[in-house]
């Protein structure tokens, strides 16, 4: 599967995000996800304007969840990945023979995507407890 | 999700192609399909490469399938013409472990659903799905 960055960093942002369980700011997050603080802004945008994250503003200002049991598609989604969805944009449907293979393939996608931002930041858990960190 | 367009018309010449008992001439498969002449040209030197179709010279010449529908796994001819879908590339800058936990947890998840589901399906699934006005 191929990612855009944004989709990508978008993800891993709010992985982190989910993971410390509290707000942070924006200069920790860029930090913890090594992207330039001014991207993590411009990603911070879209996530914000669909409820996914809360922004404050001012010295205490940070970044939080907006809400718990986000799902990775709703990220994502939020992002702009709208090529997930199969045939996005193809204007031959009518009496394609790919079709329903693309959409049954688009179910599954949307199957694991569904994957929650915290069950997602419990697998990183286990993953760091694992390696010993 | 990039689910890519080589795949999409490699599948559809095949499912094309199938309908039809004698070699069948790219340039009539790219009126059907409304693709490229062109491109179907590079797409079909893929899938006679990786064995799927077989080419045929002379005025009455083309391309046909090389084995029955039911034993062209989707899985193979996808994996031929696209990579990404059944390989996640792996990332060029230093990995953090939010990265690594996004590629292990979500991206190989979804990899391997899209593997599973294509392994367990032919062609003959596909020309099954055509409408009856293909089957000549």
């Amino acid at each position: 599967m191929h990612l855009s960055t944004k989709g990508r960093y978008s993800l891993e942002a709010m992985l982190y995000l989910a993971s410390v369980g509290v707000g942070r700011n924006g200069k920790e997050i860029s930090q913890a996800v090594g992207i330039p603080s001014g991207y993590l802004a411009q990603l911070m945008m879209p996530l914000r304007r669909d409820g996914l994250v809360t922004a404050h503003r001012g010295a205490s200002g940070c970044y939080a969840l907006g809400r718990s049991g986000i799902t990775c598609g709703e990220i994502l989604r939020s992002a702009g990945e709208e090529r997930m969805l199969p045939c996005h944009g193809c204007g031959k449907k009518e009496g394609c023979a790919t079709e329903r293979l693309w959409d049954d393939l688009a179910s599954c996608v949307d199957q694991v995507l569904s994957l929650s931002i915290e069950e997602l930041a419990s697998s990183l858990l286990s993953m760091q407890k694992g390696a010993g960190l | 999700m990039n689910l890519p367009t080589t795949a999409r018309y490699g599948l559809r010449l095949l499912v094309d192609v199938s309908a039809f008992s004698s070699p069948v001439s790219l340039s009539s498969c790219a009126g059907r399909l409304g693709i490229s002449l062109s491109y179907l040209r590079q797409l079909a030197a893929l899938l006679i490469k990786a064995g799927f179709l077989l080419s045929r010279k002379g005025t009455s010449g083309g391309v046909l399938l090389a084995r029955p529908p039911k034993d062209i796994s989707l899985l193979d001819v996808v994996s031929v013409l696209d990579d990404e879908l059944v390989a996640t590339k792996p990332d060029a800058r230093l990995e953090n472990p939010y990265g690594r936990c996004v590629r292990l947890f979500l991206l190989d998840a979804v990899d391997a659903s899209v593997k599973k589901k294509l392994s367990g399906l032919t062609l003959a699934d596909l020309v099954e799905r055509q409408p009856s006005f293909y089957v000549i």
